[in-house]
């Protein structure tokens, strides 16, 4: 007869404990004292320190069995918490987007689309440029925060050179919140330094990219570049509330 | 086997050259390049102001060779692959415009934003702690950017109008140094002193044709007789139309 695996995870364990009825409680205890050993235990160390060798103490009394299912509830709930509270980090992706019509990027930068339209339609009449798009590129990504998508915008228009460093220059940057179509630029960069690659083409697989952080608990963007194993922290952070 | 190393030997020359193939490759003169500044629509004052400056620039930078490339940086004025990377061309693409075209999308690329800031500061001081500001000099703060060209002004401020050298407190530009904000050389470990002396001696070799004929633009600093010398404060050189940023 095969045996019947059992998944193991702590979360899966703890969930398992929890459903139980409250009338199985001892028979419970067994198996969930195992939670003891498991990596979460450290989270509710505070409240149960988990001595050596628990899974053999008997719980005789109804408060032990109270303490062992709010250890429970504490194992699962407390990490589900502090995910959430996790700090995000995206790369920046080159994006092209339309001069010609009111998407999310073109609203960020409105005030900057009729001068890169302008440039535009003087390339497409070059000789060799009439099939230049009429397109401007932005690095970009977004996060989720409090039922609101936060966008970070950097645009590769009036760039700063950075002293001939390659893949780097200094370009203004917007962070923007849009809510419901509601779109509200929150804060501007003049000079974020960016790593900067070709239009639409992510920046997942190389080496440099910039790295944009979102901390919940902070309410705060902040920026980082990276080339292979180096990482440089950028001094500019944005409040986003 | 011989015939298909000949094979690989040719789809290596062929995928190298892909990049960067030539086909109309022109010579432009310091006069050429500040008469397509002149014409450039996307120029501004600043950059039109100092035209013939930015020539004897591209003359340092290119040799006036349309084709000019050490792999990152691209024609007569050797805009970068950086700020190339907007603007649709590939790099083999950008080699085969046209010097007028070049310059035109050079100067909607880093027009702006290379002359605020500290250029602004170079080009309204005749001298900085007694050192005088060249042409040379504002065209290599362009082309550096606002930081390293702040840093260096701040440290000839600091330091008897002298400029860091590798050798002393100088600070080559990286991706570490240019994030903290203390680079005040390039990626050359040239300062906007060392590098703008070489632009000044080709902007001074290029006097000649940029002070005849043309006339029509070209602004070689110090008149007709003497291009290349200090530039004077000047209230073109001031107004910048400056992106709007936010607050």
């Amino acid at each position: 007869m095969p045996k019947r695996r059992r998944l193991s995870s702590p979360l899966i364990r703890a969930l398992r404990c929890l459903a139980r009825p409250l009338a199985s409680l001892r028979q419970m205890e067994g198996r969930c004292s195992r939670a003891h050993q498991l990596p979460f235990r450290w989270r509710f160390a505070p409240l149960m320190p988990a001595p050596a060798g628990a899974s053999r103490v008997a719980l005789a009394k109804p408060a032990k069995e109270f303490f062992v299912s709010a250890a429970l509830t504490l194992a699962m709930l407390v990490p589900l918490a502090t995910n959430a509270q996790q700090a995000i980090s995206h790369r920046l992706t080159a994006q092209s987007f339309s001069l010609t019509d009111s998407n999310l990027q073109a609203r960020i930068w409105s005030d900057q689309v009729p001068e890169m339209l302008r440039f535009r339609k003087y390339l497409q009449s070059t000789p060799g440029g009439a099939d230049k798009p009429l397109v401007g590129v932005v690095y970009t990504t977004s996060f989720e925060a409090g039922g609101k998508q936060i966008v970070v915008s950097v645009i590769s228009n009036n760039c700063a050179n950075a002293g001939g460093v390659p893949d780097l220059l200094f370009c203004p940057a917007r962070v923007a919140s849009l809510s419901a179509g509601k779109l509200e630029v929150l804060a501007g960069i003049p000079d974020l330094l960016v790593t900067v690659s070709e239009a639409d083409a992510p920046q997942s697989s190389a080496r440099k990219a910039t790295i944009v952080t979102y901390d919940p608990q902070a309410h705060q963007i902040s920026f980082a570049n990276v080339d292979g194993s180096e990482r440089t922290e950028l001094p500019q952070k944005v409040v986003v509330r | 086997m011989r015939a298909s190393a000949l094979l690989a030997s040719a789809i290596v020359v062929l995928l190298s050259g892909a990049e960067l193939a030539f086909a109309d490759c022109q010579t432009v003169s310091a006069s050429d390049v500040a008469q397509d500044i002149q014409n450039c629509p996307s120029a501004n004052n600043a950059l039109k102001n100092n035209a013939c400056n930015f020539g004897g620039a591209a003359i340092a930078e290119s040799g006036g060779n349309s084709c000019a490339s050490n792999g990152n940086n691209f024609g007569v004025l050797q805009l970068t692959r950086s700020n190339l990377a907007n603007t649709g061309y590939s790099p083999s693409q950008y080699l085969n415009l046209s010097p007028q075209q070049q310059v035109c999308i050079w100067a909607q690329q880093v027009g702006n934003s290379n002359t605020s800031g500290a250029y602004q500061t170079l080009s309204n001081g005749g001298s900085i702690n007694g050192a005088p500001v060249t042409a040379g000099m504002l065209a290599a703060c362009f082309q550096f950017g606002p930081l390293i060209c702040k840093n260096d002004l701040a440290f000839m401020q600091a330091n008897g109008g002298a400029c860091p050298t590798a050798g002393k407190a100088g600070v080559r530009a990286t991706g570490q140094t240019l994030s903290s904000g203390s680079a005040n050389l390039d990626g050359n470990n040239q300062s906007i002193c060392s590098w703008g002396q070489s632009i000044q001696n080709k902007i001074n070799q290029a006097a000649a044709t940029c002070s005849g004929s043309n006339g029509s633009g070209t602004n070689c600093p110090g008149g007709v007789s003497a291009p290349g010398g200090v530039i004077p404060p000047s209230p073109g050189n001031a107004p910048v139309s400056l992106p709007a940023n936010l607050a």
